[in-house]
């Protein structure tokens, strides 16, 4: 926490235009206090959260606001729907919408399962009406960033390497201005944007059931794996599916991050992936056994390893593949859920 | 009515329908490609050959169920109806003349673009498709994506001019250096 005192210029404007690096004083950022890695518990980070005053954008096929699963939680009259004009250019209207496909209110069910009074707005992007263009999604995710959304929600991306530059500059606006940006990995090996951005944090899944049970995953971009599995989600209709991909292990990296925002208004991105790293299952199991992330048994074939002591230990480097680590973690997965 | 266009088997998407649907169990799947405003069926494998070979060529808009969702999103996506009915995906509906149980879709795409989409519909033992289905179809939806590309898919699938020219600009304005470059590689195509 800086200095009340000394509150010029740390926060960053809101100009568009792009800003310096600069050294400063040392001793005017002088922080009061601040946690040790051994503090980073889970009850730390969310014990007693509800979500309360979080602010979560959605950005998808829009989120159906009646579905009773939903409880109320989104904001319908700040919702927002990325239409092009007659001449192709992108625009972000406010008005009420309905979700297209289904996919965005399963995106809000869980995400309001993990924080139930964090308020939820839908920015549309995907639909029958829409082209669903990159310009479409970097202009909704833009919208989002400059809203100053606490976190936001990213389960699809695009394969065009000439929207790269206009997808990382948006990121980046979101991890300077604080937003929390969550995006789903792909699920081959394929570059997507912006999933593959250190500004972001990516998210695949495992493959276990717990839905309070997330992994670290130490070998980027994608950095987090949580459940994906066959999580039962509200669609359309105000019905329930069971559901399988990536698309909807971001959204519960997402809720924990609403929660941990609540209790921790604070954090700055890389702030919060650090606590999410501190909890996630994984690391704190091994830092329970004291050794490395997986059983003994699969230590030979798993041959990265954690170790609490503030060191990261990668050697020798893993060749494997994402798919072996989630087989590997889903080893150690099945125990009773632990909010 | 099926595009007669589309009647003629396409052995590597056919392989790739045969190959999803037996790893799977699936009753049915089909492959389709981006057409314009439509997908359009150009691969299928079923217990009923005949049935599969009438599915090819059928046209289906490009804004409908599960499969627009993953054209849109470039996300795979198995799904399984709870308490609410999938009704919703109207392509599936339409080639089965029923709700399926089950439905798993993945994109068939290149490095840049989701050219098509593979569909897959009711596993054998009435259970929902899982993370493996979906990582094998995957990878075989890449598969299809690059014989897309190869038979010249891409080509049918190549945005409007307004699109083009809007995406032209927006380069010129974002990396001047590499419009200059496109531009001059334009030039030399058009001979001038």
């Amino acid at each position: 926490m800086t200095d009340p005192s000394d509150t010029a210029d740390t926060t960053g404007s809101a100009s568009q235009e792009p800003r310096p690096a600069w050294s400063r004083e040392s001793l005017v950022l002088r922080l009061e206090k601040v946690e040790t890695i051994e503090e980073l518990s889970r009850d730390w980070a969310w014990g007693g959260a509800t979500g309360e005053g979080v602010r979560v954008a959605i950005v998808d096929s829009g989120v159906d606001h009646t579905h009773p699963a939903l409880e109320g939680c989104v904001d319908v009259d700040k919702g927002v729907v990325v239409e092009l004009d007659d001449e192709g250019q992108a625009h972000v209207v406010t008005k009420e919408h309905d979700d297209s496909f289904g996919h965005g209110t399963a995106c809000a069910g869980i995400i309001h399962s993990f924080a139930p009074a964090a308020r939820i707005t839908s920015v549309k992007v995907l639909g029958a009406a829409l082209t669903s263009t990159s310009d479409i999604f970097v202009a909704g995710l833009r919208w989002a960033v400059e809203q100053g959304y606490d976190v936001i929600n990213l389960s699809l991306g695009s394969r065009k390497r000439d929207w790269a530059l206009a997808f990382h500059e948006v990121c980046d606006e979101a991890y300077f201005k604080g937003s929390f940006l969550v995006t789903a990995a792909n699920n081959i090996n394929r570059v997507t944007y912006p999933s593959l951005f250190a500004s972001v944090t990516s998210v695949a899944s495992h493959t276990g059931a717990d839905p309070w049970r997330f992994h670290y995953n130490p070998d980027p971009p994608t950095e987090f794996l949580a459940r994906g599995i066959n999580v039962e989600v509200p669609w359309l209709d105000h019905g329930l599916l069971t559901t399988t991909g990536n698309s909807f292990a971001a959204p519960h990296i997402s809720g924990l991050a609403a929660l941990i925002r609540s209790k921790h208004r604070d954090l700055q991105p890389f702030q919060l992936k650090t606590v999410l790293w501190a909890t996630a299952n994984n690391v704190q199991e091994a830092q329970q056994r004291g050794g490395p992330v997986t059983n003994p048994e699969a230590a030979g074939r798993f041959t990265q390893s954690i170790k609490l002591t503030g060191a990261l230990n990668l050697s020798p480097r893993s060749t494997m593949s994402l798919r072996s680590i989630q087989q590997q973690l889903a080893a150690d997965a099945d125990q009773p859920p632990s909010p | 009515m099926p595009d007669p266009t589309y009647a003629q088997s396409r052995p590597t998407l056919q392989a790739v329908c045969h190959t999803t649907r037996e790893f799977t169990t699936a009753s049915t799947a089909w492959l389709m490609e981006a057409d314009g405003d439509d997908l359009v069926v150009v691969a299928a494998s079923c217990t009923d050959p005949a049935f599969a070979a009438s599915l090819l060529g059928r046209r289906f808009p490009r804004t409908d169920g599960t499969a627009a969702m993953v054209l849109q999103s470039g996300q795979p996506v198995a799904l399984q109806p709870g308490s609410a009915s999938v009704a919703s995906d109207a392509i599936a509906t339409a080639v089965l003349g029923r709700q399926p149980a089950s439905i798993v879709c993945v994109p068939c795409a290149d490095d840049e673009r989701v050219l098509g989409v593979l569909q897959l519909v009711d596993r054998a033992d009435g259970g929902p498709f899982g993370f493996d289905d979906l990582e094998l179809l995957s990878m075989l939806g890449a598969v299809a994506g690059a014989s897309l590309l190869e038979s010249g898919g891409g080509l049918l699938d190549v945005p409007p001019p307004d699109v083009i020219g809007r995406e032209l600009s927006r380069l010129a304005d974002a990396d001047p250096n590499r419009y200059a470059a496109l531009a001059r590689v334009i030039e030399v195509m058009l001979g001038q």
